[in-house]
């Protein structure tokens, strides 16, 4: 089947392939691809039905994913063109001029992703920050990264971000990730009684994870207008972040309305003024 | 062993802990010690094991048995108060899973460290037990704790035979063509676009295939089968063992093929799967306190109605509970979920 490298049939001496190898190679290209979809697939659903390991499982993802192109590419190359060390140089200055002239935003990608794949900044499941981009991570693929927003938006992050960007993961791999969520109470508040109410809405929460490892902390804060409440806490799944700061801010503000505490006046509240929500 | 010299079978593997009690108690009255927490899952036996300790030790001390939420703490003052020791039993009920639920065990947690006050010997559900220990290291107010283990096969099988005469029960082999399928085709029944839907699939029985690729060839006894079966759903579990038997015994006939598993693959969503956490911690709720405690995000009834239906829970006068059979499966799912 392989004509590479074969004088007779060739023009000008140079290897050719024949039709038969290039339909090999088209062929192997096709089932690496859906052999890799059919295996994500059947992870994914795996890997949400056992609950806390899911980001554990989908770990394998982005491995297996490398590890099946990366056999496919070395097979076509090897066993169907039985390129020689001789070919593989000469590819190698094809390959680096390329490189050189136009895709080496492509070639910086595939090593972001091999890098992103071993060294594990992040993996298929975290929630991350890049830049001005915070989501969820579904897929780390070949050339790119893409995460869903909060706002339910897919982006798509060139895996080359990661020399050139700080990359900051919340859960680094695990279910649970921590969550702040704070609340500002006009000044002369019954702090002790607040305290206890917010303390009290964050381990009531159904979203709520506890454990010696992750405890809860309930800081307060002066500030010229207002008192900040600070709860910091687990949520026992990153996608219930949102839902968890949510339930325990309307829990604990319906309780503390029952005992006379307040929000600050609205005109107290300065929104250029407010410290960044992610301070910790 | 009893008054007579019998063998009293509904203590069987309890043994130790009542002897550890009892040490206790004498070092309680003697000023020293401190006081015990019994932990334990649903059905594993605390309430017995305190029975016995209070049968025990009738003149010493006074016990009150909590059956439901706490709302007044009256009812902990209703206890006579001569006696030096104090039994509660099922303090999990002293505390509410919501905001400001948590006042009434607060103050409780003082009485027990307060130095003038009688010592206390409770019984807590371990759910709960994990939950305070997060919130109020509730281990800190009991310096001894007693975590009931369960009872091993043999144990669980004398505990259920304690109750029948020699030879009355028949236990019978498998016809051949009734035994367990390593791969059984089952149809699980599902809501989509609002119409019930069967979906025919493959479901593997892991009990069957841990049976066959166990080393162990020794051929047992249908009676030695029945107690294995049991014992790999209750894990020595006495409430779970003994509710397996009675489910599975047509009197006086039982078969190895009769000890069913249980538990289907559990699929709750967030509502359901928190309601069901209520309910393992909480051994038993009422209704009311259920929608005190779950609040207005959740539609309990719809959550009620759904773990009613796929055979999770039971309810009795709007008071709901865990079905036994189910315990380790819905506490496996929980765990999954993170719920306890």
């Amino acid at each position: 089947m392989t004509m590479v490298g074969e004088e007779s049939g060739s023009l000008s001496g140079m290897p050719s392939i024949d039709t038969g190898t290039l339909l090999s190679v088209i062929s192997l290209l096709i089932i690496a691809y859906v052999v890799t979809r059919v295996i994500s697939f059947l992870l994914t659903a795996f890997s949400e039905k056992v609950g806390k390991y899911r980001i554990k499982i989908k770990m394998l993802l982005p491995i297996l994913k490398f590890s099946i192109y990366g056999y496919t590419v070395y097979y076509i190359m090897a066993k169907l063109l039985e390129v020689s060390a001789q070919e593989l140089i000469l590819f190698g200055g094809l390959l680096g001029a390329a490189i050189g002239f136009g895709l080496k935003d492509l070639f910086a990608d595939l090593i972001g992703g091999i890098i992103i794949v071993f060294e594990k900044p992040y993996q298929i499941g975290d929630k991350i920050r890049v830049g001005d981009q915070y989501g969820e991570v579904n897929d780390i693929g070949i050339r790119a990264t893409t995460i869903t927003t909060p706002d339910d938006n897919y982006v798509s992050i060139p895996n080359y971000v990661i020399f050139t960007q700080s990359v900051s993961s919340a859960n680094i791999g695990n279910s649970e990730m921590m969550v702040v969520t704070d609340i500002f109470l006009e000044h002369g508040s019954d702090m002790k009684i607040a305290r206890k109410l917010l303390k009290e809405a964050v381990v009531t929460s159904r979203f709520v994870y506890m454990s010696e490892k992750h405890p809860i902390t309930i800081l307060t804060k002066d500030f010229p207008f207002y008192i900040r409440l600070r709860a910091k806490a687990y949520t026992r799944d990153l996608r219930y972040e949102f839902n968890f700061e949510s339930d325990v801010s309307s829990r604990a503000w319906k309780e503390l309305k029952k005992k006379g505490i307040k929000p600050p006046g609205a005109n107290l509240i300065d929104s250029s003024s407010m410290p960044d929500q992610r301070d910790r | 062993m009893g008054k007579d010299g019998e063998v009293d079978f509904s203590i069987i593997g309890l043994e130790n802990e009542i002897e550890q009690i009892q040490s206790n108690i004498d070092d309680l009255e003697n000023g020293k010690g401190g006081s015990i927490a019994i932990i334990a899952e649903q059905f594993a036996g605390k309430t017995t094991l305190i029975n016995k300790v209070c049968s025990m030790n009738k003149n010493r001390v006074e016990m009150i048995s909590l059956s439901s939420v706490v709302k007044d703490e009256k009812k902990l003052q209703e206890i006579e108060e001569q006696k030096q020791i104090k039994i509660i039993d099922n303090c999990h009920f002293l505390y509410r899973h919501k905001i400001g639920g948590f006042d009434i065990i607060e103050r409780f947690l003082k009485t027990v460290t307060s130095p003038e006050n009688k010592q206390y010997i409770t019984t807590w559900n371990i759910h709960s037990w994990n939950f305070l220990e997060n919130t109020h290291e509730i281990s800190k107010y009991f310096p001894v704790q007693i975590k009931l283990q369960g009872l091993t096969q043999e144990q669980a099988r004398q505990l259920i035979l304690s109750e029948y005469e020699e030879g009355e029960i028949q236990f019978i082999e498998d016809p051949t063509e009734n035994k367990e399928k390593m791969i059984n085709f089952v149809i699980d029944n599902t809501i989509f676009l609002n119409k019930e839907i069967g979906i025919p699939h493959l479901k593997i029985n892991y009990r069957q295939i841990k049976s066959k690729l166990s080393r162990k060839k020794i051929i047992l006894t249908p009676e030695e089968n029945i107690f294995e079966n049991i014992y790999s759903i209750s894990k020595g579990n006495p409430g779970i063992s003994k509710a397996i038997w009675e489910q599975s015994l047509v009197y006086p006939q039982i078969k190895p093929g009769d000890i069913k598993e249980p538990c289907q693959d559990m699929e709750l969503d967030n509502d359901e799967s928190f309601i069901l956490s209520i309910l393992v911690s909480m051994q038993n709720a009422s209704r009311s306190d259920i929608i005190e405690i779950a609040g207005d995000e959740i539609d309990i009834e719809r959550a009620l109605q759904v773990l009613s239906k796929k055979n999770i829970i039971s309810s009795e006068r709007e008071h709901y509970t865990i079905k036994p059979e189910i315990l380790k499966c819905a506490t496996n799912f929980l765990r999954r979920s993170r719920l306890v």
